[in-house]
């Protein structure tokens, strides 16, 4: 079966990403509401990240966030004053992010696949169209995933990704 | 007792390390699989534990894993993958490297108290005590 034709939202399911990104919350900030599904919602100010999975399926997986929820995921996981994280430190913490959900969807999907590292931006990352995107409420933030078949992966289609801030 | 942890993320390396400075590691961190054989060559005391990520650049976490294995001065390291790799091939392919133990992230504080207390690391909790039963 082509990565194209793969019915994601069997073989992963949206809840099953929303899963993912509320066991990563309960991981970093333990005893703390977990993230829930929501109605598709976008981020202000997106910033954001990809993975490219590749094998036996190939495509992408594109978190988005918010600016500020980056920016305070950093600041709480690197125990900073606020308004003192870098760049360095919100593109850590989305490619981060961005890794594990990619990691756990890979081990979902038939065939042997291999992960890229993370491509984090302090700037939108506009995944494809098509596939299956989820968004949950991260606190009071919406943070959105997606995973996208690439129908051509030798050809490298990467997400539209935005300017920077 | 000792920990490196090995991970290309600072914040996952900080989230490890806070977790294991609890449990009474000082911890030693590296960003990379060269990194870390670039710590442990310069040590004289080597650590008890290393946490190993698996997807890193310049070295990967298995590549780590062969390279200490393949050193005999470092046998006394306990080797813990830790890494989003869940796949059961991924698993069995790390722990035939050398691994003692695979966790997945993301993973609880809880998780990575059982596996350090299975690995006889740190005093056994009530719920690895009763996996070890």
């Amino acid at each position: 079966m082509s990565a194209a034709t793969l019915d994601l939202e069997d073989v992963v399911g949206a809840a099953t990403l929303v899963d993912i990104v509320a066991d990563l919350a309960e991981s970093l900030f333990p005893g703390e509401p977990r993230p829930v599904a929501v109605p598709h919602r976008d981020p202000q100010e997106p910033v954001g990240a990809r993975i490219r999975i590749t094998g036996g399926w190939d495509g992408v997986v594109v978190l988005r966030m918010s600016w500020t929820f980056a920016e305070q995921l950093a600041h709480r996981l690197f125990l900073l004053p606020d308004g003192t994280a870098v760049d360095a430190d919100l593109l850590d913490v989305l490619g981060e992010v961005v890794n594990i959900v990619g990691g756990n969807v890979k081990a979902l999907l038939p065939g042997d696949n291999q992960l890229s590292l993370p491509h984090p931006r302090l700037a939108d990352v506009v995944p494809p169209a098509g596939g299956l995107h989820a968004t949950v409420l991260w606190g009071v933030e919406p943070v959105q995933i997606s995973i996208t078949p690439d129908p051509a992966p030798e050809a490298h289609h990467h997400p539209v990704e935005g300017p920077h801030r | 007792m000792k920990a490196l942890i090995v991970d290309d993320s600072r914040a996952m390396r900080l989230v490890v390390a806070r977790i294991v400075q609890r449990l009474g590691f000082e911890t030693v961190q590296a960003e990379h699989g060269q990194a870390a054989l670039d710590v442990l060559a310069g040590s004289d005391e080597l650590p008890d534990v290393a946490l190993v990520d698996w997807n890193m650049p310049v070295m990967d976490g298995l590549e780590l894993i062969k390279a200490v294995r393949a050193q005999p001065r470092y046998r006394g390291i306990t080797l813990m993958m830790v890494t989003t790799e869940s796949e059961q091939s991924r698993i069995v392919q790390a722990l035939a490297a050398g691994a003692h133990e695979y966790l997945i992230k993301p993973f609880t504080e809880e998780a990575l108290e059982d596996k350090l207390s299975l690995l006889g690391l740190v005093p056994a909790t009530a719920d690895a005590e009763a996996v070890a039963w």
